[in-house]
């Protein structure tokens, strides 16, 4: 039975399209429903559905950020409403959209063309990437964190967040690791991991696991353990983390 | 184009072909060419001016240039050096010829006659008339030289006794041509600078009443309507009891927005209650992700201020700074005076400014515009963050007139 996630962050449309859905794919089953963008990010690495249903703005990560971290693992249709900018290029083709508020008709026809391509995968997603990428920069952003928060004791600690080594999920915190003055030290903070993640600067921090960001130039090497896991090994440091198999791609070899 | 006050009514005529007799049409047709090969400044003149001149009003010109004609040539003819009768007419005919190129070219350039070149050509006229001079008294020029002056000396008697009759001449037409280049200039230059005038004052016009256009359009964005629409239709869908207050929310607020948008000016409380509307609908819409607060001092509510430009604010905060924070936030609405300046805020505890470009948005410029239009350099409009904590805050302040 294939799987869908919707994200929109108002209630009503997102309600909507899951009763719409209902109607035009009753196949379909719904495995998660997301408010926002870091919230439908994590839902889909953790349930992995076949086909996700993004509001373009939502905030956290917009639509567009969601959508070009899954590009190629599954399918995606915009849902947006009239009037956003961002449609003119939907209609470049590429990218499959439907507005708000969605109509039986037009759904339908999205619908179908998620079938086809589900039947038939692999397309070319080099330039749904590139289309992507032109999208991605139309959506004001606030600008990437630069100092992290932590309270140790009676103090607050302030950590640089250019000096963090890596960050991992941990219950009901994040675990923060970083090179201090005195050599490396660790905090605890209270912003859950997908939430930070919307906050860092991709080109930094990479995403290696759903509970893993990890600083690039930390990384020593990325080692292969079996078929389907690959652990990465730090410089200076004895402690390995885990890739998992959506980010195994972020490392190819050349 | 409009008819202007001021002008000869012959000028705008002209631009008329309808309103052509049929001398003028003739005329016309035969001087495409050369109107093509004046500046495109002066053509509009120049046909105005030909029309005039083939019009019946300007039928007086030319009764006058056949009696002058008429005039010097049998002046001519009669004077004492016994002229043939159609050499004068030859000589009157150039005389006019000459009068009517000057007047048609001082008519159309005046700025051509400038001081210095009517000296000059005061000079050349000087030598002209001493040379007809010559030519008309050439009897006496023989008589004195036939009783044995010299001819040299003759010539200076003669010229000598044409000298007051050719002064009088020629400093009448110079007085005559600069008086009417003078004026002609003066004229042409008060006509240009009305046209100028008219055209900063169209401009000006078209923009403000562009500012309101875009402002209107910006207000009622498709985007926040479908997206308003599109709760209402699955909330009528399923039944559920927040439908109605929406959708009187959102009649409330259009009906507001293209009433209020087309006055020049609204008070503040007037627009507070479309705020009110405003955030009520977009409060349905983000549920509990979106709180507020509208702080009004009683002697502010009767601040005039151009209509839209606190919704413009509120809808700023709402769209960059509530709507993309994960968690939402407080948009904040006050009022206030202090002394004589009058403060309006609007804060909101967002995701603040700080991206990595802050371009202030089309709303903001459109604000900017019509504050100014309203009140000059008093008013003064600034969006900056907030110094006591996250989000950012648009802030206008209108100062007092001052006495100066």
């Amino acid at each position: 039975m294939p799987t869908a996630l919707i994200a929109d962050d108002e209630e009503a449309p997102r309600e909507q399209l899951r009763l719409a859905l209902q109607q035009a794919w009753p196949e379909l089953q719904v495995v998660a429903t997301s408010v926002n963008g870091v919230d439908a990010w994590d839902a889909f690495l953790e349930h992995e559905p076949e086909v996700s249903f993004l509001d373009v703005r939502m905030p956290g990560l917009t639509g567009i950020e969601v959508a070009q971290r899954i590009a190629g693992r599954a399918q995606v249709v915009f849902v947006t409403a009239y009037g956003d900018h961002a449609l003119a290029a939907f209609d470049a083709g590429a990218v499959d959209y439907v507005l708000k508020p969605v109509e039986a008709a037009r759904l339908a026809q999205a619908v179908e063309r998620v079938k086809t391509r589900l039947a038939a995968p692999a397309g070319t997603s080099d330039q749904l990437q590139q289309l992507l990428a032109q999208l991605v920069g139309q959506v004001r952003k606030p600008a990437p964190l630069e100092v992290l928060q932590a309270g140790v004791g009676k103090e607050v600690r302030l950590v640089r967040v250019a000096d963090v080594v890596y960050f991992e999920s941990d219950t009901r915190y994040t675990r923060v690791v970083y090179a201090g003055d005195e050599g490396d030290a660790e905090v605890l903070i209270r912003t859950p991991l997908k939430e930070l993640l919307a906050q860092l600067d991709p080109a930094r921090f990479w995403q290696v696991h759903r509970s893993v960001i990890v600083n690039h130039r930390h990384i020593a090497a990325a080692v292969r353990i079996d078929e389907g896991s690959m652990v990465l090994s730090l410089r200076g440091r004895a402690e390995t983390l885990p890739v998992s198999r959506h980010f195994q791609g972020l490392f190819k070899g050349q | 184009m409009p008819v202007r006050q001021g002008e000869p009514r012959s000028y705008t005529r002209a631009m008329d072909d309808t309103s052509m007799n049929r001398v003028q049409r003739w005329v016309a047709e035969r001087s495409a060419d050369r109107y093509r090969a004046l500046p495109p400044a002066l053509q509009s003149m120049a046909m105005a001016r030909d029309a005039f001149i083939f019009s019946a009003r300007g039928a007086g010109l030319w009764a006058g240039t056949l009696c002058g004609l008429a005039g010097t040539t049998y002046g001519i003819a009669a004077a004492p050096s016994r002229v043939a009768p159609w050499l004068a007419f030859v000589i009157a005919a150039l005389l006019f010829a000459g009068i009517w190129k000057l007047g048609l070219s001082v008519w159309l350039r005046p700025e051509r006659f400038t001081a210095r070149r009517l000296w000059r050509g005061g000079v050349l006229m000087m030598f002209a008339t001493y040379v007809g001079a010559l030519a008309s008294f050439s009897r006496d020029l023989g008589t004195l030289m036939a009783g044995g002056t010299p001819w040299y000396e003759a010539v200076v008697q003669v010229a000598w006794r044409a000298t007051p009759l050719q002064l009088m001449l020629g400093v009448a037409g110079l007085l005559l041509l600069s008086g009417v280049s003078a004026a002609r200039r003066e004229y042409l230059q008060r006509a240009l600078q009305q046209v100028q005038a008219e055209r900063e004052r169209d401009a000006a016009a078209r923009q403000l009443a562009q500012a309101r256009l875009t402002l209107l359009q910006a207000q009622i964005q498709p985007h926040f309507l479908f997206n308003t629409l599109a709760a209402l239709q699955h909330w009528v869908d399923v039944g559920d009891a927040r439908a109605a207050p929406l959708l009187r929310a959102l009649t409330a607020f259009l009906r507001g927005s293209t009433e209020l948008m087309l006055r020049p000016e609204v008070t503040l409380a007037q627009e507070c209650e479309m705020v009110a509307h405003y955030l009520a609908i977009m409060q349905a819409r983000l549920g509990d992700r979106l709180r507020f607060a509208i702080d009004i001092a009683p002697d502010c509510a009767d601040q005039p201020l151009p209509p839209g430009l606190l919704i413009t604010l509120v809808e700023n905060a709402i769209e960059h700074g509530i709507e993309p924070q994960l968690r939402g936030g407080e948009v904040r609405v006050v009022a206030r005076r202090e002394g004589s300046i009058f403060e309006l805020r609007v804060l909101d505890d967002g995701i603040g400014l700080a991206t990595a470009d802050v371009h202030e948005g089309v709303g903001l410029a459109n604000s900017r515009e019509r504050l100014r239009h309203q009140f000059g350099a008093r008013a003064e409009l600034t969006l900056t963050a907030r110094d006591d904590g996250p989000g950012a805050q648009a802030c206008l302040r209108l100062h007092p007139l001052q006495a100066n």
